[in-house]
């Protein structure tokens, strides 16, 4: 049973639930004299095939809807509701300070900073309802600045595989680092306030 | 008759016995192999092996809910029971193998009761 691939809350109900019929099981036995068959039908379980079975049985869809259901959907609905959060507290008037950086101009959404957590929290309560592991629920609740990480690590890579136009880094090193810090690193906090809640386990009953 | 089409008459009729024997009361898995085998006086028998894949299969199709809870000895086992749409199965399945022994007898002259 150890090697049953389900999420953690789930596989333990399942251990606890076998093991309760066990017990009842071996109790029966004791009082009634466990007949021969029964006995014989509990020694011979095929361990390994009754986990395969009980896994079939127990995940929803394939692994690929499950894939898609505990994280990919709530990764793009962190996406959505982060992007739909920045527009809005912008047409609400909550503007990002503006910071001049080697001359160029930087936007700090501090609304936006401060309103994530509701996106992160969003993310991360879709992943658990869908049983994701711990690991989906992080990543969806990051998932925002995992985006940023990835555009701000292709952008380079961008810049110098472009040989007809490179001349040189296009942008100021300083913004383009301070830019991923706001876009990046700045992000991660309040996401992670949003998130954190929902990275416990759901209390199990025990037998 | 292969071992596949055997498995599948095992499993509609382990389904239906199941259905039937939580539309009377809310059981956990111990007590719905122990009453589906008394009262079928053992022609029926579910193992731990053949009984948990299926509840756990019926839960996925929203037949049946589990939920904790207390027994008579006061140990938390996963009580079963029968959702609104395990109730609407009820009626078609047993109309189901009705008619499947009704066939079967006009076949083969295997009377059923």
């Amino acid at each position: 049973m150890a090697k049953l691939r389900l999420p953690c809350d789930v596989k333990e109900e399942v251990v606890s639930e076998l093991a309760a019929h066990l017990e009842d099981a071996d109790e029966e036995g004791l009082t009634q004299n466990l007949r021969e068959s029964e006995a014989r039908s509990l020694s011979n379980i095929n361990w390994r095939s009754l986990a395969r079975e009980i896994q079939d049985s127990k995940l929803k869809e394939d692994a690929m809807n499950n894939r898609t259901k505990g994280l990919w959907l709530p990764a793009l609905a962190n996406l959505t509701i982060a992007a739909t959060l920045l527009v809005a507290l912008e047409m609400l008037g909550l503007k990002a300070r503006i910071l001049l950086v080697s001359h160029l101009a930087m936007g700090l959404p501090f609304p936006w900073l401060f309103a994530l957590p509701v996106s992160g929290a969003a993310a991360a309560l879709l992943a658990k309802r869908a049983q994701a592991p711990l690991a989906a629920r992080l990543i969806a609740g990051l998932a925002p600045s995992l985006v940023s990480l990835a555009v701000f690590c292709i952008m380079p890579l961008v810049f110098v595989l472009d040989r007809w136009q490179f001349s040189g880094f296009p942008i100021p090193l300083d913004y383009f680092f301070l830019s991923a810090l706001v876009w990046i690193v700045l992000p991660v906090f309040p996401l992670l306030v949003g998130t954190l809640p929902f990275l416990r386990q759901s209390g199990l009953r025990k037998t | 008759m292969t071992k596949r089409i055997r498995s599948k008459i095992a499993r509609g009729s382990g389904e239906l016995a199941i259905l039937a024997i939580l539309a009377e009361q809310p059981l956990y898995g111990f007590e719905i192999a122990k009453q589906i085998g008394e009262r079928t006086g053992g022609a029926l028998q579910f193992t731990l092996a053949s009984l948990y894949p299926l509840l756990y299969e019926m839960e996925k199709r929203g037949w049946v809910e589990g939920h904790w809870q207390a027994n008579q000895a006061g140990r938390d086992r996963r009580y079963y029971r029968l959702t609104p749409s395990g109730k609407r199965q009820l009626a078609p399945l047993r109309q189901e193998w009705r008619s499947f022994f009704q066939a079967l007898d006009s076949l083969a002259g295997v009377s059923h009761v």
